[in-house]
C-alpha cells in the first residue's frame, strides 16, 4: 500500500513540486499518473522510492513510514520496489544480461538460480534472444522494455513506470500498457505516470491528475 | 549467515579476478606499494639482525675505578664501603696494585719490572659491575664513582658497544618514522586508486544505488579490491627484502670476516611476516574506506 498524508516537496533552491498531497494506493492496485510537463510526476514517482524525501507529511509504503526512515535504511524499502526510470538510467557498458542481473546482485540472490530468473524476466519482455546484447545497439522501444525486465526481475510487490510510452508509437506503447496490466494481474502494485491521457482512458483505471504538484479535477 | 558468507567470498574472487584481469596496471600498483613497504622492513631488518649480533658479542661494559697512587688502605676502605651499599652497582672485585703487576709480568713474560722502575707504576683499582646498562645509569655511575676521594679517575670499558646500541636506538628510531611515513603513504596510494575505480565506476554506483544498493553493497568489491592489493604488495615487499638480504649477506659476511666476526642479516620469521600482513591489509582496507566513504557521502541520492 502507498499512502500520501499531506505531503509536501520543495527543491534546494526554493520551488514547490509537490503541494499538499494526500491520497492513497491500495495493494494490487493499478493507477495512472497524469500531468502535463512539470506537473511534478517524477517528483511524486521519487517520494515513493525515497529517492527524494518529503519536506513536510507523511509517505508510507509497505506500511513504513519513509519521512521517519533513516537514510541508511531507504535502500532496503527500494528493493522491494521495481522502478523503470524515465531516463532509462541503464548501465551502457553491460550486457542486457548483466544490467537485469543487478538488481539480483543487489538484494543478494543466489547466483545459480539468478541466471533463471534474468532469463524468465528478459523473456517477458521479448529480448531473450538480445541478451548479449550491448543496451546501445538496442532500439528505444527494446531499451524501454530492458528497463522493465530490469525493474520485475527481483518480483518487487510495487512497481513504478515514469512515462514508460514516451516516444513509443502507439501500437508500441499499448504493448508496454499490456505488459503492466500483466504484472497487476499477478498482485503488483503498479504506478504509471504519462502526460498523454489518452492511453490511460482505454484502461478504465484510476488516473490522479496532477498539475504544478496539486490534483487537477 | 552461510549466505552472507558466500556474498562475501564471491566478492573477494571477484575482486581478485579484477586485479589479475588488468596485470599491467595493477602490477604498476603494487610495485609502487611494494616499495612503499619494502623500505622500513628491510632497515627493520637490518636492525634487527645487528642487535642479535652484537647481543651475541656478550660485552658486559665494566667501570674500572683507579686509585690515587699515594692512597691509604682506610681510602681503599672507604671506596669499598660505597660500591657495596650502591644500589647502581651489581658487583664489583678489588685488584690490589702488587698483584696487578705480578699478572702484567706474567703476561709479558718478563720480571722485576719494579725494580727498574723506582717502585710499582700501577695503582690500586676496584673493577665495577654495573647493574643497569643504560647509558644514563652508567654515566652517572662514572661520575658519582669519580667523585669519591683518592679516587684519580673511572674508566668505562667497552663504551663502543655503548655507542653501538645508541646507534641501533637510533636506527630503530629511523625505522619507525620510516615506517610511520610509508604508512601514511600506502594508506594515501590506495585512495588514491580507488577513488579512480570509484569514478571509473560512478554510473554503475549511482543507479546500483537507485535500484536499491545499500552502502555496504557499493563498498565492498572497494574493499575487497584494497585488501588483495594489500596482502599481495606485502608478499612482493618481502620478497624484495629477502632478496636484498641474499645478496647482501655474502658482502657482510667478507667485511665481518675482516674482523673475525660473523655477521648475516636475517629474514622475518612466520609472526612477524603475519604481522606485516595484517598491518599491510588494515591500511589498504583503512584507504579504501575513505575513498568509498567520501564518494557515498557526496553522491547522495539518499
Ligand atoms: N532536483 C530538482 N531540483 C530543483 N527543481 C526540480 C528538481 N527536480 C524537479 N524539479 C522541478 O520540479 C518540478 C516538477 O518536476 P518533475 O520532474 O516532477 O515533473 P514531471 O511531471 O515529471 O515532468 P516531465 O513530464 O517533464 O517529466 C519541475 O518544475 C522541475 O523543474
Ligand atoms: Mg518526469
Amino acid at each position: 500500500m502507498i499512502q500520501f498524508d499531506q505531503v509536501s516537496k520543495r527543491y534546494p533552491g526554493g520551488f514547490d513540486a509537490l503541494k499538499n498531497l494526500s491520497f492513497s494506493i491500495e495493494n494490487g492496485e493499478m493507477v495512472f499518473l497524469a500531468g502535463h510537463s512539470g506537473a511534478g510526476k517524477s517528483t511524486l514517482l521519487k517520494l515513493v522510492s525515497g529517492i527524494e524525501r518529503a519536506t513536510s507529511g507523511n509517505v508510507i509504503v509497505n506500511r513504513q513510514n519513509l519521512s521517519q526512515l533513516r537514510a541508511s535504511q531507504l535502500p532496503y524499502v527500494r528493493q522491494h520496489i521495481g522502478i523503470v526510470f524515465q531516463d532509462h538510467k541503464l548501465l551502457y557498458d553491460r550486457s542486457v544480461f548483466d544490467n537485469v542481473m543487478l538488481p539480483l546482485d543487489i538484494i543478494g540472490f543466489d547466483r545459480r538460480d539468478a541466471a533463471r530468473r534474468v532469463r524468465a524476466a528478459l523473456d517477458k519482455v521479448g529480448l531473450l534472444n538480445k541478451e548479449k546484447s550491448m543496451p546501445i545497439g538496442l532500439s528505444g522501444g527494446e531499451q524501454q522494455r530492458l528497463c522493465i525486465a530490469r525493474a520485475v526481475v527481483h518480483r518487487p510487490s510495487i512497481l513504478l513506470a515514469d512515462e514508460p510510452s514516451a516516444n513509443l508509437d502507439r501500437a508500441y506503447a499499448l504493448d508496454i500498457m499490456e505488459l503492466f496490466k500483466s504484472f497487476h494481474q499477478v498482485g503488483v502494485t503498479v504506478l504509471i505516470s504519462a502526460h498523454d491521457e489518452t492511453l490511460m482512458e482505454d484502461y478504465g483505471r484510476r488516473i490522479i491528475r496532477l498539475r504544478e504538484g496539486q490534483f487537477a479535477s | 549467515m552461510k549466505h552472507y558468507l558466500t556474498l562475501h567470498w564471491q566478492s573477494a574472487i571477484r575482486a581478485l579476478l579484477h586485479i589479475l584481469r588488468q596485470p599491467l596496471a595493477s602490477l604498476l600498483n603494487l610495485l609502487m606499494l611494494s616499495l612503499a613497504l619494502a623500505l622500513p622492513l628491510s632497515l627493520y631488518l637490518a636492525i634487527q639482525s645487528i642487535e642479535d649480533w652484537s647481543g651475541k658479542l656478550n660485552v658486559t661494559p665494566e667501570l674500572t675505578i683507579f686509585m690515587e697512587m699515594n692512597s691509604e688502605p682506610a681510602d681503599l676502605a672507604a671506596v669499598e664501603g660505597t660500591l657495596k651499599n650502591h644500589p647502581k652497582v651489581g658487583g664489583f672485585a678489588f685488584i690490589d696494585k702488587d698483584h696487578a703487576l705480578e699478572a702484567l709480568e706474567a703476561r709479558n713474560g718478563i720480571s722485576g719490572m719494579s725494580e727498574g722502575l723506582d717502585g710499582n707504576p700501577l695503582p690500586d683499582a676496584f673493577v665495577v659491575k654495573p647493574a643497569s646498562l643504560q647509558t644514563q645509569d652508567l654515566d652517572l655511575l662514572q661520575k658519582e664513582l669519580s667523585g669519591l676521594p683518592m679516587v684519580e679517575n673511572v674508566q668505562f670499558d667497552a663504551a663502543w658497544a655503548q655507542r653501538l646500541n645508541q646507534l641501533l636506538k637510533l636506527g630503530a628510531q629511523l625505522t619507525l618514522f620510516l615506517g610511520i611515513a610509508f604508512a601514511v603513504a600506502l594508506v594515501l596510494v590506495t585512495h588514491n586508486t580507488i577513488r579512480m575505480q570509484i569514478l571509473a565506476r560512478r554510473d554503475e554506483i549511482g543507479i546500483s544505488k537507485l535500484i536499491g544498493a545499500s552502502d555496504s553493497f557499493i563498498r565492498r568489491p572497494f574493499l575487497y579490491h584494497a585488501l588483495w592489493q594489500g596482502i599481495l604488495s606485502a608478499l612482493l615487499a618481502w620478497g624484495m627484502a629477502s632478496y636484498l638480504i641474499h645478496v647482501a649477506n655474502p658482502v657482510l659476511a667478507e667485511l665481518a670476516q675482516l674482523y673475525n666476526e660473523q655477521l648475516a642479516l636475517r629474514s622475518l620469521n612466520a609472526s612477524e611476516l603475519g604481522l606485516l600482513l595484517l598491518i599491510a591489509a588494515l591500511l589498504s582496507i583503512s584507504g579504501a574506506r575513505l575513498a568509498t566513504d567520501h564518494h557515498l557521502r557526496q553522491a547522495q541520492p539518499h
